[in-house]
């Protein structure tokens, strides 16, 4: 599904014609001062609207200059929610990626506070089980992991076992009202 | 109250949650549920419109789609404006692709807007 036409902005980079050309790839730009010729001048409005109703849901405390890490996530979500304009049965993101299996690559809200669970053969004795961090978006190469951002490290790690601490829903706690009902 | 001080018991309680979780969590168990892929009949070779068993009975089962054949093939890409906040690996941009036969939404952070950024973005 490797597109033929490229349509682009009236102010495009010499540089990206060129190559271009060079994998034979024909491209048209658009007027000048006419944007609405250009398909992505929509797609841009979409993915903003997804993102930032994305970006709303992460942790209070999640870094917002980490922000590029989310986008990953947000094109998935995205593309599997719009239909293939070919065949209107599947979805954006089956028509050139295939099918996503939830199972075998499981997602969470973006920006999710999570524990991650630190393998005993690479803690000390008495060391705590886990380690804070923020869910950033599922791990397509491996099996059943979500990739994490830790923020004591600012590294992104890709973890098998982890706790989700949600911000959103609060887990629910039993008052002396309840006890004496 | 079963909680300290002026903390509000949402904040209380996660702390505690987050807490006994560092303590206790292990890890998890393998085998639990089977995440091969369900018999799903390939959608691609499938066909849009096939032959109704009780062709009298069933007339509002219609899926169409409108496509405009001189855009088919077609891909389009431009730049948002700058995300409010440079991160840590110094993205500020998003190269926002459209491809119109998938309707598929791609997107590359950038660093900068220049040709270079944008062709290594493309590619």
């Amino acid at each position: 599904m490797q597109p033929h036409t490229y349509v682009m902005e009236n102010e495009t980079s010499k540089e990206l014609l060129v190559a271009l050309g060079k994998k034979k790839i024909a491209y048209r730009l658009a007027a000048p001062h006419m944007h609405r010729t250009n398909a992505a001048e929509k797609a841009i409005q979409t993915f903003k609207n997804h993102f930032l109703s994305g970006l709303t849901l992460r942790h209070s405390k999640f870094p917002l200059d980490e922000w590029d890490h989310l986008l990953e996530q947000a094109e998935i979500t995205l593309n599997l929610l719009r239909s293939s304009r070919v065949n209107p049965t599947l979805s954006a993101y089956a028509q050139l990626k295939g099918q996503f299996h939830f199972n075998a690559t499981p997602m969470a809200p973006p920006g999710t506070k999570v524990i991650i669970h630190d393998k005993p053969k690479h803690r000390a004795s008495w060391a705590l089980h886990g380690t804070d961090g923020f869910y950033i978006g599922p791990s397509l190469h491996h099996y059943r992991c979500v990739k994490c951002f830790i923020p004591s490290t600012k590294s992104v790690r890709d973890a098998d076992t982890v706790s989700f601490i949600s911000e959103q829903t609060p887990i629910p706690n039993i008052t002396i009202e309840d006890h004496l009902r | 109250m079963l909680y300290h001080g002026q903390d509000s018991p949402k904040a209380h309680c996660q702390q505690v949650s987050c807490h006994t979780v560092k303590g206790h969590i292990k890890q998890e168990r393998k085998n639990l549920q089977s995440t091969k892929a369900s018999v799903l009949k390939d959608a691609l070779d499938e066909d849009f419109f096939p032959p109704s068993d009780t062709p009298n009975l069933k007339t509002n089962d219609t899926v169409y789609a409108m496509v405009d054949p001189s855009k088919m093939g077609s891909a389009s890409m431009d730049l948002t404006g700058r995300f409010p906040y440079t991160s840590r690996r110094g993205n500020q941009y998003v190269l926002v692709g459209y491809h119109y036969d998938a309707n598929y939404i791609a997107a590359i952070p950038l660093k900068r807007r220049t040709g270079t950024e944008i062709t290594n973005g493309w590619k």
